[in-house]
């Protein structure tokens, strides 16, 4: 199942951005996104900005990161511009809101 | 007893049919399959399933040559009923995934095979039938389907209120996915306590009294959760909203 454009970007900047190496990036906001109830594959930014501000910020103090809320405030900034690309099936949150208003 | 054990089930098949056919016509509107997906096994399940099948059990001794085709009926609704939910499970919680599409493309598949062997071989004259593994085949793979159906929707609640918690996730939407868990998933417990009732008692055509009024017991439970979950009184949307602020 591949993942999504907010996962990947996160992750590529954390390994940019940090001292933590390509798995441990991927680890840590596997971890956040687990946490937060959200999945690699189907995160968008805006969800992925509020794992930002409101997980990411302590996994990365946890993980050594220095100077996490500078870092995390920065990214938090710069997720919304991200290309999420194309629409793509449904999320069960979509079907189970619509299926409400039926 | 009797009486008590219809309460259940009459409830369920008003529940159903009322959102089975909002889901429909809802479908007709936005041609949005899922729709047709949840539409149209609460109606196969609910108003077409149960009496077709109550009348076809209680006549089979007295007008066989109506009963049979009214079983027959029954159990092509059943396996609709079985078959609509395990492909919504697919679709909306796993698109992406080759086992899921193997089971909600197979699962049509063999539940039609057995229903065109039974119609072919007297298969829906409960007199004269025999409880084989071919028998209990169609139980066994509704009941996995309908399991299916209603741990996946529990599974994906659960990452819905840790995303309620953090402001992602609408409380209404949240638990509705709770609610046609357990609603679906009530499905599959009254599917077991009628095998359970045969496989006891090697008699399909009268379930035993105490399993009659757990399924309808179950029924009613299945009945309130799908009511709750797409015709929710304002009343209850706002003690949802409600908690959710409060937590």
């Amino acid at each position: 199942m591949g993942d999504s454009a907010a996962f990947e970007w996160i992750c590529d900047q954390l390994e940019e951005r940090t001292a933590l190496n390509r798995l441990e990036a991927r680890g840590t906001v596997r971890l956040a996104l687990k946490k937060a109830g959200l999945e690699p594959s189907r995160v968008v930014p805006a969800q992925m900005k509020v794992l930002i501000e409101k997980r990411l910020c302590d996994e990365l103090a946890a993980c050594g990161v220095g100077d996490a809320t500078r870092l995390c405030d920065s990214l938090a900034a710069a997720v919304g511009a991200i290309d999420a690309g194309p629409p793509g099936v449904d999320s069960p949150d979509d079907v189970f809101r619509r299926l409400g208003r039926s | 007893m009797e009486l008590l054990a219809a309460v259940g089930v009459v409830t369920f098949t008003v529940v159903a049919l009322v959102i089975g056919l909002r889901m429909l016509i809802s479908w007709t509107r936005t041609r949005e399959v899922t729709e047709l997906l949840v539409g149209l096994p609460l109606l196969c399940l609910g108003p077409l399933a149960f009496p077709s099948g109550i009348i076809g059990f209680r006549t089979l001794e007295t007008a066989p040559q109506v009963a049979i085709p009214l079983i027959g009926f029954a159990a092509l609704m059943l396996a609709i009923g079985g078959c609509c939910p395990a492909i919504f499970t697919y679709r909306v919680f796993r698109p992406r995934s080759g086992f899921a599409r193997g089971a909600a493309i197979a699962l049509p598949i063999v539940l039609a095979l057995d229903w065109i062997l039974r119609c072919s071989t007297g298969g829906f004259d409960y007199r004269s039938i025999h409880y084989d593994s071919l028998f209990y085949l169609p139980w066994i793979l509704r009941i996995a389907a309908l399991s299916w159906a209603g741990g996946e929707s529990l599974r994906y609640w659960r990452l819905m209120r840790r995303r309620l918690a953090l402001g992602l996730a609408d409380p209404v939407v949240t638990n509705r996915f709770a609610l046609w868990g357990i609603g679906i998933g009530c499905g599959a417990i009254s599917t077991l306590l009628a095998l359970l009732s045969i496989v006891l008692t090697s008699d399909a055509v009268g379930l035993d009294a105490r399993y009659s009024l757990g399924i309808s017991a179950v029924a009613l439970i299945s009945a309130i959760t799908l009511f709750l979950a797409f015709l929710p009184p304002q009343r209850y949307i706002r003690f949802l909203e409600a908690r959710a602020e409060s937590a």
